[in-house]
């Protein structure tokens, strides 16, 4: 391979890149990133970077110049011709490649009624850190939309700084898709003993105000009074730009388990884009967590330089909220038996097993990050395991 | 180079461990330390390690690859 180009300047491009480099690949590599700004980390924007006055260096991903890594940013990728293997970009130019990464992440959804409403934030990128924070100061009567892991680190980061936070979510409770009801419930307490209020069930309807959001209007008919609203609602992959190029889409570039996306022996994708066949569980997924992004980008590349091994990871993540450190590792979800194994919830302080068919494929530890490990470790060494043989 | 851990901002998530093991552990508490000839060093941004000759370039990419920020390298 000559020229690889890496598409994305996140977690899973950075990582692809500099793997390339690592594995001997002396061909150039090209990494074009539609953000105006040099790769960093997107963890810290929900948490402390929202707090603080840090700047981008503060969260920088280096990548070394002994790297030669030709990095093109406020370039965004408009469509692929995988037939003339060629990238084209919002300039016009169509660059020639022989291996492609496809790591271009997700897009924010939006809520449609309210969309381009001034005082509306979402949070994705760093421009948007900024925008919030700057807005933080002041002051204002804040409302979330979403009780996922964006909303409520975001609704913990602003109640933190005092600000008065309303949380709303559609469903009955919080991470009732994620962790599950238990795990919600726990958290839902520790955000209102902090003086959050939050809504659960009711749909947002309209935004009240005319030049600028001064509240939301629920579809029961009350009003959340805000001056600013942050709508965490999940991303969607970024494939838009691939549509028409042959490669298969599906909620995610699809890919087998060498991270190559169907069909295809030039391009790879990774992160939260990617979909991709996951030998240990026996199915796809698309994990969009830091963790995952680079260690998927990592595979992307090798594949590329025509390593297959199977990426099987054991994914994790965390997220800190006040006082309560929470990692996962494995696979979780409400349908999964879920047992809390040591400690309690209400102490918040605990360790928890998820099991499909009485075998663990995945654990929760709350302020136990010495337990963690141990059972981290014990789900990755476990052997893979098959989700739809087990579910029969 | 030198290399430290902020613990403070310690994620658990082990990545350092496994990109470097001669160089990261994590402990029973279930943080990130760096070790010096093989021993853990105690904790802070203050208390960095030697690093080994030729393990550079790892630990350069544990840094990035560390999901905290918090792996500081000092030349």
């Amino acid at each position: 391979m000559d020229q690889i180009i890496v598409v994305g300047g996140s977690a899973a491009g950075t990582s692809a890149a500099r793997t390339l480099r690592r594995n001997g690949h002396t061909g150039s590599v090209i990494l074009v990133t539609d953000e105006p700004h040099l790769p960093y980390r997107r963890p810290p924007l929900s948490k402390w970077h929202l707090t603080n006055d840090g700047g981008h260096d503060d969260i920088a991903i280096d990548i070394p110049a002994e790297l030669s890594v030709d990095v093109r940013t406020s370039t965004r990728a408009v469509r692929l011709d995988t037939g003339a293997q060629r990238l084209v970009v919002d300039t016009g130019e169509a660059i020639p490649y022989d291996g492609l990464v496809i790591a271009t992440g997700a897009r924010v959804r939006e809520l449609p009624a309210l969309a381009g409403v001034p005082g509306v934030y979402s949070l994705r990128t760093i421009d948007d850190a900024v925008a919030l924070r700057t807005a933080f100061r002041h002051r204002p009567k804040v409302a979330v939309v979403g009780g996922g892991f964006i909303g409520t680190e975001v609704a913990a980061t602003a109640r933190g700084l005092g600000l008065d936070v309303t949380l709303i979510e559609t469903a009955t409770g919080l991470y009732t898709t994620t962790l599950g009801a238990p795990i919600g419930s726990m958290v839902a307490d520790l955000h209102r003993e902090h003086g959050t209020r939050i809504v659960f069930g009711v749909p947002v309807r309209r935004c009240i105000g005319d030049a600028r959001v001064r509240g939301l209007e629920l579809a029961d008919g009350s009003i959340v009074e805000a001056d600013i609203v942050i709508v965490g609602i999940g991303t969607s992959p970024a494939t838009q730009w691939l549509e028409g190029s042959g490669l298969t889409l599906d909620q995610g570039v699809v890919c087998d388990a060498t991270c190559a996306a169907i069909g295809s022996d030039t391009i790879t994708a990774a992160g939260d884009v990617a979909r991709w066949h996951n030998p240990r569980y026996g199915r796809t997924m698309r994990v969009e967590h830091w963790d995952n992004a680079v260690a998927q980008g990592a595979a992307a590349a090798k594949r590329l330089l025509g390593d297959r091994t199977a990426f099987a990871p054991v994914p994790f993540f965390w997220t800190d909220q006040y006082d309560l450190k929470l990692q996962v590792a494995g696979m979780t979800g409400p349908d999964l038996d879920f047992e809390v194994i040591e400690g309690d919830l209400p102490s918040r302080q605990f360790v928890g097993v998820y099991r499909l068919s009485g075998v663990p494929v995945g654990v929760v530890a709350a302020n136990s990050p010495g337990r963690f490990v141990s059972l981290r470790r014990s789900l990755t060494a476990t052997d893979s395991i098959d989700v739809e043989d087990a579910v029969r | 180079m030198k290399v430290s851990i902020e613990q403070s901002k310690c994620t658990g998530s082990g990545m350092c461990e496994a990109t470097v093991p001669e160089v990261f552990v994590l402990l029973e508490d279930g943080l990130a330390y760096v070790k010096e000839d093989g021993k853990p060093l105690p904790g802070g941004k203050g208390s960095a390690a030697l690093v080994p000759n030729g393990l550079e370039d790892s630990v350069a990419d544990a840094a990035d690859a560390c999901p905290g920020g918090c792996i500081y390298l000092q030349q």
